[in-house]
């Protein structure tokens, strides 16, 4: 019940905020309130969800569609938490968007008909529509739903990316973006598709056609062919890592993030992101069950280890504050794959913390980095000084933002990179655990010299300086709690839950 | 004598989807493109069709009929429809030559039958040896969308990536429609795309010049 309400409440939240946009006296304002309602509904349906106890082998529902095991929910809860947090910042215009545009009237000619429609388009519909689409990601059960529901938040996405504008004085307009995403991302989905079929292949091969895409029927088969396992294994690690970040199919994360308005980056990098991780690990679970866990571990670790080097790479030479923290995105998700390529409890957990703790800290930076693009009108490092002065509120939340980005303690980064690197000496990868924090020292250097050009310095003339808290700093306040309960406080309830994701995971 | 019919048809109609792949690297003009998409759709169908008159099974017809109405038919159509509207060359420009395209294609060709080679020699079915010809397609489609610099031909790129992935489907789980529907909605993309490309001048967005007050950002 629990979990048709968890998908129900945002699907209607867009059904009827696309239904406030159809140009009502107070449209705006009751759109508001339904916006607010179903993030805080959303999120706690989430957090209900994770709290409770769930069997490894999951329960089924929805005609076998649907299930709740101890990933889905932990996942589901990330996601709704994530995704609230976004959510709150978009109510303010220093979020970065308009979240209502003027009533403009839509014609579509077709052929001899005209069809007429006043609107007053708004970010709050698509905005629940994708959170609906990535919570039916984590808890589907069927494959081919799973894929359907992957493609879906990408089409959003893409309509979002569509109707916001860019940011930026000069550049693409917000057609071409929206565009170059679907481009860029398609292939990746494309692999994922093969990936869905070729595991079909499997499982008909294995236990008849018909429950063949049934995620709980395939990981109670332990004989599924192995060859086609392995292939269907590396595409969709390629396919669905596309989403997250992940090295080869990443390069369109710093064109878009670069260009595109940053609660829409934050969606992406913080809770798209994390749902392209849980498909992997379901990936993984399936794969494991059949092979034993070596090959989806080296995989793991090779993946890792292309990501940390390719972000090692370009964060030393970026000039651009944006795209700097694309690249981290693909390093901290190599880092991800190294702590599940290690294996283990320990690198497993550390892992899933890596995670949670990086949709967090996403969710932070981006969002004060699209009030700096605001505030500046430029993404260029040179173009971005004396933050501290000339927004101390903002300049501090970022610099909090990047400490934990970094992996400094007391942030939870700091906690769970120790745990990969250990999990890698036990598990006698010793080369492998050196370099990668090697790697992550280069890359912290190349972060911290970035930050404090920007903190510090002249303010530029076009700058003015505003001490001001505003409505914006709520949500990132929330964020910053977030994070340290998930590193210096760590309730129990929370260390329970990660340990049950950690032990499904790496039984 | 009959299967053996059958099994041949099902070759032909495999080497069709993966010739007209080909034929759509190699060139240049965009109808002769789109033709070459026309008779990629078309061919998935009739394999689509036999699969259904042979497992008598309802799910490959309706897949069928969509190959044959939307990709066949419907796509192409609304792909030429918008580029004449908009007045935009036919001719493409790609960023390599056609020598280079074709060895490429090739080249990809190898890499799907060395990728697939043990999927195809342990699978107990008559299509397994056809499932690299259908990875060949996604990887030539996957070409198309980098060598072609007209955004059509792009955004068409994209729909041989999807008839591979249908193929696929089609050859690997005749009879599991959930492995085959959800390259359906690769056809959404591919339509929006479409109109994003070239997009019809009386579809009015909220754009972002025309609303936005003085002073909002762009």
């Amino acid at each position: 019940m629990l979990l048709i309400v968890l998908l129900a409440i945002p699907f209607l939240a867009a059904i009827l905020l696309e239904l406030t946009a159809l140009g009502l006296r107070h449209g705006p304002r009751i759109g508001m309130i339904i916006h607010v309602g179903a993030a805080l509904g959303t999120c706690a349906a989430g957090i209900l969800l994770a709290a409770q106890v769930w069997p490894a082998s999951g329960i089924v529902s929805g005609f076998g569609l649907l299930r709740v095991d101890p990933l889905s929910a932990f996942f589901a809860a990330v996601v709704s938490g994530v995704s609230s947090l976004v959510g709150f910042s978009a109510l303010s215009r220093e979020g970065g968007i308009a979240p209502h545009r003027r009533p403009t009237i839509h014609r579509l000619v077709i052929g001899r008909w005209t069809l007429s429609v006043n609107r007053c388009p708004n970010f709050y519909a698509p905005f629940h529509l994708l959170v609906a689409a990535m919570l039916l990601v984590v808890v589907a059960n069927h494959l081919s739903l799973l894929w359907s529901a992957v493609a879906g938040a990408v089409l959003i996405l893409a309509h979002m990316l569509n109707r916001q504008s860019a940011l930026a004085a000069s550049g693409p307009s917000s057609g071409e973006i929206a565009r170059n995403y679907l481009l860029m991302v398609t292939p990746g989905l494309a692999l994922a598709l093969l990936a869905t079929a070729i595991i079909a292949l499997a499982g008909a091969q294995a236990g008849g056609a018909a429950q063949s895409l049934r995620w709980d029927v395939l990981a109670a088969t332990t004989n599924l062919s192995p060859p086609e396992l392995r292939i269907a294994l590396i595409f969709a690690l390629i396919g669905y890592g596309m989403i997250s970040g992940l090295a080869p199919l990443h390069i369109w994360l710093p064109s878009i993030v670069g260009v595109a308005p940053a609660p829409i980056v934050a969606l992406m990098t913080g809770a798209l992101a994390s749902t392209g991780m849980c498909v992997i690990l379901r990936f993984k679970v399936l794969a494991d069950v059949s092979l034993g866990s070596d090959f989806s571990q080296t995989v793991l670790l090779g993946m890792g280890v292309i990501s940390l080097l390719v972000a090692t790479v370009f964060v030393l030479i970026q000039h651009d504050y944006k795209r700097l923290l694309a690249y981290l995105i693909t390093g901290h998700m190599g880092v991800i794959c190294l702590g599940l390529g290690f294996g283990g409890f320990g690198g497993t957990l550390g892992a899933i913390l890596h995670l949670v703790n990086l949709a967090l800290i996403m969710v932070l930076v981006w969002l004060v980095a699209g009030y700096i693009t605001l505030t500046y009108r430029s993404t260029a490092i040179s173009d971005v000084q004396g933050l501290l002065w000339a927004r101390p509120v903002a300049g501090g939340f970022y610099l909090l933002g990047v400490l934990a980005l970094a992996g400094l303690p007391p942030f939870g980064f700091f906690l769970s990179f120790i745990m990969i690197i250990e999990a890698g000496m036990v598990a006698g990868i010793v080369w492998v655990a050196i370099s990668a924090t090697v790697l992550h020292v280069i890359i912290v250097v190349a972060l911290l010299r970035a930050i404090h050009a920007m903190l510090y310095g002249n303010i530029p003339d076009h700058v003015i300086t505003d001490q001001r808290w505003r409505w914006m700093a709520a949500p990132l306040l929330l964020n910053v709690a977030a994070l340290l309960a998930l590193s210096v406080i760590m309730p129990s309830p929370i260390i329970a839950a990660l340990v049950r994701v950690a032990n499904f995971v790496s039984p | 004598m009959l299967a053996d019919l059958i099994s041949r048809v099902v070759n032909l109609l495999v080497f069709a989807g993966l010739a007209t792949a080909l034929l759509f690297i190699w060139r240049t003009p965009v109808r002769s493109q789109l033709q070459a998409l026309r008779w990629q759709a078309f061919a998935l169908a009739e394999l689509a069709l036999l699969i259904a008159f042979v497992r008598q099974e309802a799910e490959p017809f309706l897949a069928a009929v969509w190959l044959a109405s939307v990709r066949g038919c419907a796509v192409p159509w609304l792909c030429w429809r918008l580029i004449v509207r908009q007045g935009k060359p036919a001719v493409n420009s790609a960023s390599v030559d056609p020598a280079i395209r074709l060895v490429s294609a090739v080249g990809l060709v190898v890499v799907a039958y060395v990728v697939l080679a043990p999927i195809a020699d342990l699978a107990h079915s008559t299509a397994a040896p056809l499932l690299p010809s259908a990875l060949a397609t996604v990887l030539i489609g996957m070409l198309a969308m980098i060598v072609w610099q007209h955004g059509a031909s792009r955004v068409l790129g994209l729909l041989v990536i999807a008839n591979g992935g249908m193929l696929l489907g089609l050859l690997a789980t005749p009879g599991v429609l959930g492995a085959i529907a959800p390259g359906l909605l690769l056809d959404l993309f591919v339509v929006v795309l479409l109109l994003g490309e070239v997009a019809c001048p009386t579809l009015a967005h909220d754009g972002a010049m025309a609303t936005l007050p003085a002073g909002e950002e762009r």
